[in-house]
């Protein structure tokens, strides 16, 4: 009897710590109302937003004094995966970053997050940039969910030069023309006997967004019905409402790029940079330029790296380029359906509103989705104003599939499912590295894919969503469009 | 008082075996109960409801609803993708296995030296890149093979050996090669205790005996060490084999799959569509090959399983004559 | 015929030369740390930083609270070992003592499991655990990090509980020790080597493991990891890369003094379990 005793006692401490989380864990959820203070969770997922968040919560919870806001800062990586698990297991955060894996008529259709209507009332409305306010992204059948954090037109792909080796190797004036480029480089790499290159871009599989965007965005001068856009329904010529990869823009761009490869001009490390790694060998002064999205001003500035200007990508003739703007929102906060302190949450994003849009201008992060919050601040770095006129220049409204029928949406997600996973950036990468080499049949092949994965979609919607929900013949490339 | 007493009667409990034997049993249940309960709750039923789930169209949240049959195996047979991870798992398996299973193998016998001073110390040394996280190792080896300011290539540079850098991570065989190369490094110092462990189970007195009839180092490795380790060196193929097949961090942040998707392997297939982070994340066809290579593992396993039965057969056989 | 002397000066040459080369990514990772972000770059093959950059460590341990983390991880991956290796040590001892009825079927089935691939098994595993109401809670973590069938342990277990001699416990229960006495002050303390070797490589994966403690901890940041500590250091659109080298070094120290300590009885224990 003894020797069971004696088990049974080692059976008990080892689940002892079990028994021991059931009781405290208990506590923990209970912790929230105690002593009259609402605790209120926030989950964010842009570490560059993480400063502005903590400053932001400081003021606020000085001046609210009976609301906690408990920010968390979740892996970007591993944020769909948390998401997932946490609306399985009923543990969404009070306020959590949206992600566009997980759409809004989802979110909605499972019933987990609450609108912000009145948060977000028709006069407040009008205050934010144009196009701030569409189906799909931010709305939905009419009513608000998501609160953008960030100007829409975040994310906006240009040039950045290091203005020490321009003067130094004698380059007047920053390069229009891919002709322009190409000579700077070679000058450079020339004279700087082989120590310094061209252009650095992070062309690595992990950042392969980031040439995805460079090769779009350039295309754009040459065939400008196919635009880019970070966050939106991109690569479909809304003329047609096809999807359309082996326009004469996409290709020639991409033979462009193999052209700086060839010529020493693009530095070798490029293919295997993440976006890190390719602005640490910029600001090294390893390469006179690189090609990078808005919030390398702010990195720059960051890391102490203070002699650089920003100028938009060249093009072939040097004509303009441009990306959309679909009303998607880069960044921005949805509420939880089962939120136990609702009231605190409509506190804390008025706040937000008053407060944290004129701190992200502060910090030089990123102009905020109102413009007046950018009035009367200082600037954060001398540039900061530079790199903001040319993203409001190349961000032009265009048409959004979701505001003439919301259910595209699932369409879309669907074939993005079904659709190869490849961008234009591996695309690039196996380009250069031999892999492709006949680069229009790829790009006519993964066209045809693309098309057939939407034409599918289309079918098993049962008629909600037909193909001409993508067609938008009223709209012209380069001129806003304001919709029907 | 009672206890001396008790210690008499050893005959009459030796007499009741069979109640003892029973006793026995009662007592073996209550031992593999906790491994039961944790493996049932924690391990039987996630795989259970993988399975489950590789039958519908499923994101990842909301209810299982849209259940689609085989579809997704469908799917996967002609998903060119797959079948081109699958491979690229299978090169890495085969390429990391068959560096690091010799290799280890010599330095462990170097280390099985009685003689050699600071034994400790190799071994640890040896041993370091297993205790550490992959994701850093990631990085720190990206560096190393990079194209330019990079170490391997200087190095190769400064003794002349090449004229102009080698882009490593640019070319689909030479990335793929530097993969299994960070790999088996990283691998090294566990086949290597492996190893010593097989050599450490062989007595003394056999090397003993092998010296007074006058054998050599090399003889007495061929004819003797060799033939009994062979055993254990099937269950160290079998544990490399599984290791390589399953290779995920060191991809992810060494090439992350690249160059186009030359080094991506099953696993970051598997990831890249349960977690997508751009469009919907397809949990059910994730699932789905995960379960397709799953079988593949398995029946390759049970090939290796043989030959460890075989191995163990011929050692006996050999025992009696 | 060279001298055993000079032989040895040359293989010990041999192999610190290799060694160095071996560790040269570590001791590349120790001068990152100490680099700033921008030097970390333009280096290049230079390990000795111009300036001194102990900041690092301080921001990693400070900013990425990685004191917070350091601590979590101590308590779960001490707490998943001793779990792990009591279950798994109960277990080989009845799979290698006794020829219970049904001991065939497990063998098979615990074997079986370990070539299933499980990563993406995480969502059923956390529904289980929140189930339990052990969600947000350290304990909820070392439930989920103690699953699995730890085949390989129990092998090693099996093996070496099979191999120790019956008259040893025929010995004991003559001196009036019962199955679970004979086993916890005879033959446990006969398998310490197995006990060290599961307690190492236990050791090694919870300390580094990533998903599980970032899943389960979802609402408690600061019940997160070093492991998982190590990727707030990575975003979406910049990356802290000394911080993380300073992090991965402070995250280095604890396993390496584990092995060093427990590495003779490691091998033995594999050696034990072999030896049949």
């Amino acid at each position: 009897m003894r020797k069971l005793f004696s088990l049974a006692m080692g059976m008990i401490l080892l689940f002892s710590l079990v028994l021991a989380g059931c009781s405290s864990s208990a506590d923990s959820s209970s912790q929230s109302s105690a002593g009259g203070k609402a605790t209120i969770t926030l989950w964010n997922r842009w570490p560059e937003l993480n400063d502005v968040f903590k400053t932001t919560i400081a003021d606020f919870e000085k001046e609210n004094p009976k609301i906690h806001v408990k920010l968390t800062n979740v892996p970007a990586d591993q944020y769909v995966a948390q998401l997932q698990a946490a609306i399985q297991g009923n543990q969404l955060p009070d306020i959590f970053g949206f992600n566009p894996s997980l759409s809004l008529p989802q979110l909605t259709g499972l019933d987990v997050i609450h609108d912000i209507d009145d948060v977000i009332t028709d006069q407040k409305k009008t205050q934010f940039v144009d196009g701030t306010w569409s189906e799909g992204f931010t709305t939905l059948n009419g009513k608000v969910y998501q609160l953008p954090l960030m100007s829409g037109y975040h994310y906006t792909n240009m040039m950045f030069y290091n203005k020490k080796i321009l003067n130094q190797y004698g380059i007047k004036s920053i390069p229009k023309t891919w002709d322009e480029f190409l000579n700077a480089g070679k000058t450079i790499y020339e004279k700087s006997q082989g120590k310094i290159y061209g252009l650095i871009v992070a062309g690595k599989s992990s950042a392969s967004y980031e040439t995805n965007g460079e090769i779009m965005s350039m295309a754009t001068a040459i065939s400008p019905e196919v635009f880019w856009n970070s966050g939106g329904v991109t690569g479909i010529n809304y003329k047609t409402g096809k999807y359309d990869f082996d326009t004469p823009g996409i290709i020639q761009t991409m033979q462009y790029f193999k052209k700086l490869k060839d010529n020493n001009v693009l530095h070798p490390n490029s293919m295997q940079s993440d976006d890190m790694q390719s602005k640490g060998l910029f600001e090294n002064g390893k390469a006179a330029f690189t090609w990078d999205g808005t919030m390398a001003a702010g990195i720059f500035n960051n890391d102490g790296f203070k002699d650089w200007g920003a100028a938009p990508l060249p093009t072939k003739d040097g004509k303009p380029s441009y990306e959309g703007f679909q009303g998607e929102s880069p960044a921005g906060l949805l509420v939880s359906k089962n939120t136990k302190h609702y009231k605190e949450v409509k506190t804390f994003l008025n706040y937000i509103i008053d407060h944290f849009y004129k701190n992200l201008a502060t910090d030089g992060v990123e102009e905020p989705p109102i413009q007046s919050a950018m009035e009367g601040i200082k600037q954060p770095y001398p540039q900061f104003q530079q790199v903001v006129d040319i993203q409001d220049k190349i961000k032009i409204l265009a048409p959004n599939p979701y505001e003439s029928n919301v259910k595209a949406i699932d369409v879309v997600n669907n074939a993005q499912g079904k659709q190869p996973q490849d961008d234009l950036g591996n695309i690039l990468q196996g380009y250069l590295s031999g892999q492709i080499s006949n680069i229009k049949e790829t790009l006519k092949d993964r066209t045809a894919k693309f098309n057939k994965a939407l034409t599918d979609a289309i079918k098993s919607s049962n008629g909600k969503v037909s193909a001409s929900n993508f067609k938008f013949s009223d709209w012209t490339p380069f001129k806003p469009y304001k919709g029907n | 008082m009672s206890e001396p007493l008790l210690s008499n009667q050893k005959p009459r409990v030796k007499l009741n075996t069979s109640k003892r034997r029973h006793r026995r049993y009662y007592w073996a249940y209550l031992f593999i109960t906790p491994q039961f309960i944790l493996f049932v709750g924690l391990t039987i039923f996630p795989i259970v409801m993988s399975y489950v789930y590789s039958f519908y169209q499923w994101s990842g949240i909301g209810p299982l609803e849209n259940f689609i049959k085989w579809e997704n195996y469908k799917e996967l047979f002609h998903d060119t993708k797959f079948w081109h991870d699958f491979l690229h798992s299978l090169e890495y398996m085969v390429g990391q296995t068959v560096i690091v299973m010799p290799l280890a193998l010599i330095m462990a016998i170097l280390f099985n030296e009685s003689k050699i001073k600071g034994k400790t110390f190799y071994r640890t040394l040896y041993f370091l890149p297993v205790v550490t996280s992959t994701a850093i190792i990631g990085i720190v080896m990206a560096n190393i093979f990079g194209n330019k300011d990079a170490l391997v290539n200087n190095l190769l540079q400064t003794f002349h050996i090449i004229k102009h850098p080698i882009h490593w991570l640019d070319n689909p065989t030479l990335a793929m090669t530097v993969m299994i190369i960070v790999g088996s490094w990283k691998f090294f110092g566990i086949v290597m205790i492996y190893w010593l462990a097989g050599l450490q189970s062989i007595s003394a007195d056999i090397y003993e005996a092998a010296k007074i009839d006058g054998a050599n180092f090399f003889s007495t490795l061929w004819y003797i060490t060799l033939p009994i380790l062979k055993p254990i060196s099937a269950v160290i193929l079998l544990l490399t084999v599984v290791n390589g097949l399953h290779v995920f961090d060191l991809v992810k942040t060494l090439t992350d799959g690249g160059p186009y998707f030359s080094t991506e392997t099953i696993d970051l297939f598997i990831y890249n569509y349960a977690f997508a982070s751009d469009g919907i994340p397809r949990m059910g066809y994730a699932s789905s090959a995960g379960i397709l290579f799953g079988i593949f593992v398995f029946l390759l396993s049970i090939g290796i399983g043989w030959l460890i039965k075989k191995a163990g057969q011929d050692e006996k056989v050999k025992g009696k004559s | 015929m060279m001298g055993s002397r000079q032989r040895k000066i040359i293989l010990h040459t041999i192999l610190l030369i290799l060694g160095a080369i071996w560790i040269y990514p570590f001791i590349w990772m120790v001068s990152s740390s100490l680099k700033s972000n921008i030097e970390f770059f333009g280096s290049g093959l230079n390990l000795i930083p111009k300036i001194f950059h102990w900041e690092n460590y301080a921001r990693a341990w400070e900013t990425a609270q990685f004191s917070k983390y350091f601590f979590n991880s101590v308590v779960i991956t001490v707490a998943t070992v001793v779990i792990v290796t009591v279950v798994c040590a109960l277990t080989g001892y009845a799979l290698g003592r006794v020829s219970f009825p049904g001991r065939k079927l497990a063998m098979v089935l615990i074997t079986a499991t370990m070539f299933i691939p499980k990563g993406y098994t995480i969502i059923p595993l956390f529904e289980i655990v929140r189930h339990l109401g052990l969600m947000n809670h350290l304990s909820g973590v070392i439930l989920a990090e103690s699953a699995g069938a730890h085949v390989l342990y129990i092998l090693l277990f099996t093996s070496y509980f099979s191999t120790i001699p019956g008259e040893l416990e025929d010995a004991a229960s003559i001196d009036g020790c019962g199955f679970f006495q004979t086993f916890r002050k005879v033959m446990l303390p006969l398998a310490t080597p197995v006990i060290a070797t599961t307690a190492i490589m236990q050791f090694i994966w919870s300390w580094n493991d990533f998903l599980v403690p970032l899943v389960f901890t979802l609402n408690r940041p600061e019940l997160r990891t070093l492991a998982v500590g190590m990727y707030s250091f990575i975003g979406e659109y910049q990356t802290d890369y000394t911080g993380m080298a300073a992090g991965a070094t402070i995250a280095l120290v604890p396993i390496m003094l584990v092995f060093i300590f427990m590495q003779r009885y490691f091998i033995e224990g594999i050696a034990g379990a072999v030896k049949q």
